[in-house]
């Protein structure tokens, strides 16, 4: 029980957030971490050790969003979301807290396709070549994702930022 | 880390809960017994091939040449979702007429299984701030408690088919054992064609119902209309499971008369000797329909299923352990259902009771 509660106070921060960074939801999110948790602690013995359990658990938890973003129900939210979810007034908040809010609006505008390798660059860290042996995609093609994505979030990017460069 | 990297940290902002729910959700599945062999399915994996050969032997092939068999086309229940929840929306989905509730009996307390609804309205002839008074079942989940013609509230949002809204009346239309069948606005159940006053109002008022349906209703699941339909609207008719039913709407109350912590609560005169199964209810009400007005329940925060907590307040006990010390216990008798236990302190300072972490 212990080792359970150690790997889940670990790893259930970074998790959770990049859940959301897919899903955009933050009950959804638990849903999916919760999942990994409990399929990870259930079949254990299939984890070879061949990557570090961050990675590995990082990857079923983006395999997992992934799936839910492709589903009927997350298709459901999203018309939910649209017709209930107001904007809160400028007035509501601090500027940096707006400034957030319009990073938050302008993420999630990002199709998929050039948001995954923005969160797998800057949020997971990992190299353009993991990326695109990740993706199943060539360096090149993640290369562009990446500018195109930037360029559409340029606003929020420190100077030191915008060199695209291979870890 | 990147400048990037912090700030889309600061944008997700404290994930502690997030975290602390997930945990405890983990610990919760991983602790659900697992599977014992089943006499039923050695049962049906006996009886398949048998089923099989009989098939085979009977089956007519010509039968199926007609071009009028198949699956059809499915009703997809998103052409219809947004119309109403735009409705929702903009306040034009209900039009609720509380003259009708007037002839519906006064409480002088309520307590218990009862409950007032939050929303205050007055009627005519009388200055009275008036509530609906809504009954929880007991035993929701073992017998059928709702018939149909009954009016009750629901919790927000199912989960499948259409959506049911807190802020709207709903009629019972059909009960479990019921089937029921609605294609292209044409409701019927077991085989007839449904007649009521609420159709007729239907009808008249030119209200659509959407949904597409050709269903037995399970032993926990009840078929819902808006009791109280705008004109010329879409309404969902909607398969909903008992717990996400709240209660069935039995009377009256007023705040001038009625005698009842819920009254007390509305009124933020919360000065009553309430007992610690009371103060459980109230904690869950502020929490769910509520204002907001009482101190945070941590407890709460880790649970989904708090809405449930206060349907289901008929499968709780009381238990004292000392003079400051209660447990509240959901007991519901069910292999695979865990129990679940709060504990209430006396607190010394206000002399309320409150919920334990």
């Amino acid at each position: 029980m212990n080792n359970i509660n150690q790997i889940i106070d670990e790893h259930s921060r970074y998790l959770v957030r990049i859940a959301y960074l897919y899903v955009k939801n933050w009950s959804t999110a638990e849903d999916i971490v919760q999942e990994v948790f409990v399929s990870y602690f259930q079949k254990s013995d299939q984890f070879r050790n061949e990557a570090s359990l961050k990675t590995y658990l990082t990857k079923i938890t983006a395999n997992r969003a992934k799936d839910y973003l492709r589903s009927w129900k997350h298709k459901k939210d999203v018309l939910f979301d649209t017709i209930f979810v107001t904007a809160k007034g400028a007035e509501e908040v601090v500027l940096e807290q707006e400034r957030l809010v319009l990073l938050e609006k302008n993420l999630f505008q990002l199709p998929l396709k050039y948001r995954e390798p923005l969160l797998l660059y800057y949020y997971d860290e990992q190299s353009i070549a993991e990326i695109a042996n990740y993706l199943q995609l060539n360096e090149n093609t993640v290369k562009t994702r990446l500018r195109r994505a930037k360029q559409q979030l340029k606003g929020f990017f420190e100077e030191e930022d915008w060199e695209v460069e291979s870890h | 880390m990147s400048d990037f990297k912090r700030k889309l940290d600061q944008m997700m902002g404290d994930t502690t809960k997030q975290e602390r729910r997930i945990k405890q959700g983990v610990h919760e599945r991983l602790r659900k017994p697992a599977k014992t062999f089943s006499w039923q399915v050695l049962f049906v994996t006996v009886a398949i091939p048998v089923v099989a050969l009989f098939l085979i032997l009977t089956i007519d092939p010509t039968n199926y040449l007609s071009s009028d068999k198949g699956p059809g086309v499915p009703y997809d229940p998103l052409v219809d979702l947004a119309q109403i929840s735009a409705l929702q929306k903009k306040k034009q989905l209900s039009a609720i007429d509380y003259e009708e509730f007037a002839a519906l009996p006064h409480f002088d307390q309520v307590d218990g299984l009862y409950y007032v609804d939050q929303e205050t309205f007055s009627l005519n002839g009388s200055s009275d701030a008036m509530h609906t008074v809504i009954e929880r079942k007991s035993n929701l989940f073992d017998e059928v408690v709702y018939e149909a013609g009954d009016i009750v509230r629901t919790m927000t949002n199912t989960t499948s088919h259409l959506p049911t809204y807190m802020d709207a009346y709903y009629e019972v239309i059909a009960v479990p054992g019921d089937r029921v069948v609605l294609k292209k606005g044409q409701l019927k159940i077991n085989g007839k064609p449904l007649q009521s006053e609420l159709m007729d109002h239907y009808e008249k008022q030119g209200i659509t119902i959407a949904g597409g349906y050709d269903q037995l209703l399970n032993a926990r699941e009840y078929f819902l209309l808006n009791h109280f339909p705008a004109s010329k609207t879409v309404q969902g008719a909607t398969i909903t499971p008992v717990h996400k039913i709240y209660g069935q709407v039995v009377g009256l109350a007023t705040e001038e008369r009625t005698l009842s912590m819920y009254m007390d609560y509305l009124s933020e005169q919360l000065t009553g000797n309430y007992t610690p199964e009371q103060y459980f209810d109230l904690y869950v009400y502020d929490d769910l329909l509520g204002f907001g007005n009482l101190s945070k329940t941590p407890a709460f925060t880790e649970i989904s299923r708090l809405g449930e907590l206060f349907v289901e307040a008929s499968y709780r006990k009381t238990v004292p352990i000392s003079d400051n010390e209660v447990e509240i216990r959901y007991q519901y008798g069910r292999e695979g259902v865990a129990d679940r236990v709060f504990t209430m302190k006396r607190d010394a300072g206000s002399d309320r009771w409150v919920i334990a972490q």
